[in-house]
């Protein structure tokens, strides 16, 4: 059995386990990502690319903000554009009351010194959606956001990684981890040993955790996304309702991205998914229910990704509590894509100083005791 | 009573309705096409009943179908045309579309029985109007009793081409000539199979006297080409190609054929087995669970082995024992065996030159595949999230095989060790309204 | 031709024979292109006529993307080739 040594083993391949790798080598440290696919197989690839701080749970915000301001920069960071392209990101309310509620989140966020969340008109919003069928009251948007190609994104990070000497070994699926002074983590041929243990594992972050004496509450959900053909001009805007189940935005190619969290069946693998045909149905009807000029509009493709979910729908990130040397950052379902950069930075701060400047505590996995 | 469910109404799928008939078996028949009859019978009730010209002139091997057609019409098992299936799970959910709107449907047990495909072929300029599959040129003259724009020229090899000019020739038209690519042969040539031979010998005798034929119309030959390479602004109007000197011919319609490979889209859309054959060069599928596969799907096998394969596989669905269907298969799959030596693909796109479009929906070229290739490794799934091949309408049925080519041969990978990329459904195109309309 | 269906194709009037679909008829009528590719506007016609290359993508009766070889062509059938990519 091939035996490899490293300061710190990260397990999980996908955005934030690539944006940890990049960012502790960076920093000189010796790392290893170990992979049961390649970057990007699951979540981080198929998700829907938004990058945004619009309607971000409060404790999520700072992170968020701090993440931004590396999007903003990210050509730099990992030497691609990753697709990233500003666009207006409009929650639409429907009736006086959901503007009401969002006239409110506005104002909270305001108080707590955000200035990028603000109300827009009706009049507005039908600039963004033209031929929407039916009445808006308004709109919360979020200022200077947009959305990047995930697959593209993940495999930047992956490649600067690997440019800045983290190594990775792909197609390796973790079987069993365990301690014996340093971690020892074991895939069907190789064994891998380090000082740190840093869990990105998705989906599976609970298996990793709870191997380690750290269960979670966190299960694995396949939110599903449809992508259609090109069609002509329907929206310049990243659109969520905040009244229904539905969001999309159009590519720059014309076609259609849609979604609305509506969710598919996880297999009894654990890893793959299937469609659930009725609630896609109810994606595509919640879609012509507004835009019913669409309904010739071909469908090009379906899919669900495999993510993992926490009951307060935020993160896990942060120190282990049981275990010296072990830090998670995982259960990330439909918020990871956009944290992705200021989660590799926060992971390489605690791997060097056991702290960080960002208020992470809310996110511990504390919470779940 | 057993609800049976079959997906295409080719040899195999119609054979295994009248079987499961047989077995008193409740049976649903779907098929994309407005007739039943597949790719080798296409359009046979009409052909047999308003175009008698046609009829006479297309000769034994379509006229077999007609038995086949009349007792799958008369056996009771209910044939929904035009309804294509655009998701199937390996749970055994299906999900289909047609006039009836889109649907699913489950079953006891489901037979797949999506036939085959011609290979893609593809060379600079294989997109443009007035080139086509020889195949496909064949189902037009068995749908509409047309032979295409002349002069027509044949770019490949393999027995159907040689079926085709012998077609096309009594309906009184002729193939101006046959460019054969390097590599690639004409002709029978390799008697490899003792068994095979005398399994075949129906098939060989007409083979041979398709080629008397052809010489005697005096079609052009061109052996071993080089740098084939169609030109045109609207559609086809010239060929180009070297044999040793260079050669640009006006052309009206090109049509390219490199063999068939199985239709296996649904099967692996439902999880099923896809495995690699290298004597066939295809990846073809094998049952799993309730999901059975019959006909070219489980391997090209040809229309009579097809229907034995259909007949087998409702025995096998319904859990009855096998009858001397099997013994009669392996004659076939011998024949088979001697055909598939003694016509090798071409395969072209292993060579092709880098500005050639391997995927037509993206438009992704041969060259952007190798780079990707050289960069990613062979991993289907990572080449086709970089460069969206494989994503559009077709969902990769033109490409994938032409990207394994490429691929194992830029890295040196057995084609053994490059899978099919993931699908996803739909496996054929729905609107968001067919999709919202959905009737469980 | 002894039956003919009657149907149209940009405005012109034309007769199928039963049995045909839209490809079919469309191509022993000569009329390609049926379509301008939108990815980079490339002409394109029929490649398969099996239902598998979905090349010959056309709007039947106000309804686009339709896979022509796979659709008998019925009375008055309104064909129209997106042209204009």
């Amino acid at each position: 059995m091939n035996t490899e040594r490293a300061e710190i083993c990260i397990i999980g391949g996908g955005i934030q386990g690539c944006a940890a790798a990049l960012e502790l080598a960076r920093r000189g440290h010796d790392v290893i990502v170990i992979e049961k696919d390649y970057p990007g197989r699951q979540s981080s690839g198929v998700n829907a690319g938004g990058v945004r701080r619009l309607n971000r749970a409060l404790p999520e915000i700072p992170l968020s903000v701090a993440s931004h301001k590396i999007w903003e920069r990210i050509a730099d960071h990992v030497g691609d554009d990753c697709g990233f392209t500003k666009s207006a990101t409009i929650m639409v309310c429907e009736t006086t009351e959901e503007l009401e509620n969002a006239k409110a989140r506005a104002a909270e966020t305001r108080a707590l010194g955000y200035t990028h969340e603000q109300i827009i008109s009706d009049s507005e919003v039908h600039k963004h959606l033209p031929k929407l069928d039916g009445q808006v009251t308004g709109a919360l948007q979020g200022i200077g956001d947009g959305f990047a190609s995930p697959f593209r994104t993940t495999q930047a990070f992956f490649r600067t990684a690997l440019q800045d000497g983290a190594r990775f070994f792909l197609g390796h699926r973790v079987e069993q981890i365990s301690r014996s002074g340093h971690w020892i983590v074991e895939t069907r041929d190789s064994r891998f040993e380090a000082e740190i243990l840093i869990n990105c594992a998705g989906a599976w972050g609970n298996q990793v955790a709870g191997s380690v004496g750290d269960p979670t509450p966190v299960h694995a959900e396949a939110p599903m996304m449809t992508i259609t053909a090109p069609v002509p001009h329907v929206t310049d805007a990243v659109v969520a309702f905040t009244g229904r189940r539905l969001s999309f935005k159009q590519r720059h190619n014309g076609t259609l991205l849609i979604g609305g969290g509506y969710r598919g069946h996880v297999n009894p693998d654990g890893y793959s998914s299937r469609l659930a045909l009725d609630k896609l149905a109810m994606n595509a009807r919640a879609v012509l229910d507004l835009f019913s000029h669409l309904k010739d509009v071909p469908v090009v493709r379906s899919w669900a990704g495999v993510e993992g979910m926490t009951p307060d729908h935020m993160p896990i990130i942060g120190p282990s509590l049981n275990e010296d040397g072990l830090f998670h950052a995982f259960g990330f379902l439909s918020h990871g894509f956009q944290l992705g950069p200021i989660v590799g930075q926060i992971l390489a701060e605690l791997v060097e100083t056991g702290t960080t400047d960002l208020p992470i505590e809310p996110l511990s996995i504390r919470r779940f005791r | 009573m057993a609800k049976l469910v079959i997906i295409g109404a080719g040899p195999a799928g119609m054979s295994a309705a009248i079987e499961a008939r047989r077995h008193g078996a409740e049976v649903q028949v779907y098929d994309n096409r407005p007739e039943p009859g597949g790719n080798i019978y296409a359009a046979l009730g009409s052909c047999r009943a308003h175009r008698q010209d046609v009829w006479s002139a297309l000769g034994s091997s379509y006229e077999d179908g007609g038995p086949l057609l009349d007792a799958f019409l008369s056996c009771g098992a209910v044939f929904r045309p035009r309804t294509s299936l655009w998701h199937l799970d390996n749970d055994g959910i299906l999900a289909l579309k047609g006039p009836e709107g889109t649907r699913t449907d489950t079953a006891d047990a489901i037979i797949l029985a999506t036939g085959a495909q011609e290979r893609p072929m593809p060379v600079p300029g294989c997109t443009l109007p007035r080139v086509m599959g020889v195949g496909a040129a064949q189902i037009l003259l068995k749908t509409s009793g047309v032979v295409p724009n002349g002069p027509i020229f044949i770019v490949g090899s393999g027995p159907l081409p040689l079926l085709y000019a012998w077609q096309v020739a009594r309906m009184g038209g002729r193939i101006a000539g046959f460019v054969v690519p390097n590599g690639a042969n004409l002709r029978l040539s390799a008697f490899v199979d003792i068994q095979g031979i005398l399994a075949g010998w129906g098939y060989l005798t007409k083979g041979l006297a398709y080629q008397v034929d052809l010489l005697r119309r005096r079609s052009l030959i061109y052996r071993n080409a080089r740098d084939i390479e169609i030109i045109g602004e609207i559609h086809a109007e010239y060929l180009r190609f070297t044999t040793g000197k260079q050669h640009k011919i006006k052309v009206g319609t090109v049509l390219l054929h490199d063999g068939v490979i199985p239709s296996i889209h649904p099967a692996a859309a439902a999880g099923l087995p896809i495995p690699y054959t290298p004597a066939q060069d295809a990846w073809r599928a094998e049952s799993a669970g309730n999901i059975h596969v019959a006909g070219d799907l489980a391997g090209i096998i040809g229309a009579k082995g097809a229907a034995l394969s259909g007949q087998i596989a409702a025995q096998t669905a319904l859990g009855q024992t096998n009858s001397n269907a099997s013994a009669k298969l392996n004659k076939e799959r011998a024949f088979r065996r001697l055909m598939d030596a003694a016509y090798p693909p071409a395969q072209l796109a292993a060579i092709a030159p880098n500005t050639t479009e391997i995927c037509r929906c993206e438009m992704v070229n041969a060259g952007a595949i190798r780079q990707a290739a050289t960069e990613l490794g062979p991993d289907p799934n990572r080449i086709k999230s970089t460069l969206r091949i494989g994503m559009g309408p077709c969902q990769g049925r033109m490409c994938a095989k032409s990207l394994q080519s490429i691929v194992a041969r830029e890295t040196g990978t057995s084609p053994d060790d490059i899978g099919l990329h993931r699908l996803r459904s739909p496996i054929t195109t729905i609107t968001l309204g067919e999709l919202a309309g959905l009737k469980e | 031709m002894a039956e003919g269906i009657q149907f149209d194709v940009d405005g012109n009037a034309f007769l199928a024979q039963p049995g045909e679909t839209v490809a079919s008829a469309m191509l022993r009528l000569q009329l390609v292109p049926f379509r301008f590719h939108p990815v980079d506007t490339s002409p394109r016609g029929p490649f398969c006529m099996m239902g598998v290359c979905h090349e010959c993508l056309i709007e039947v009766d106000g309804k686009p993307g339709q896979q022509a070889c796979l659709l008998p062509v019925v009375p008055g059938m309104s064909v129209r080739r997106p042209l204009n990519g």
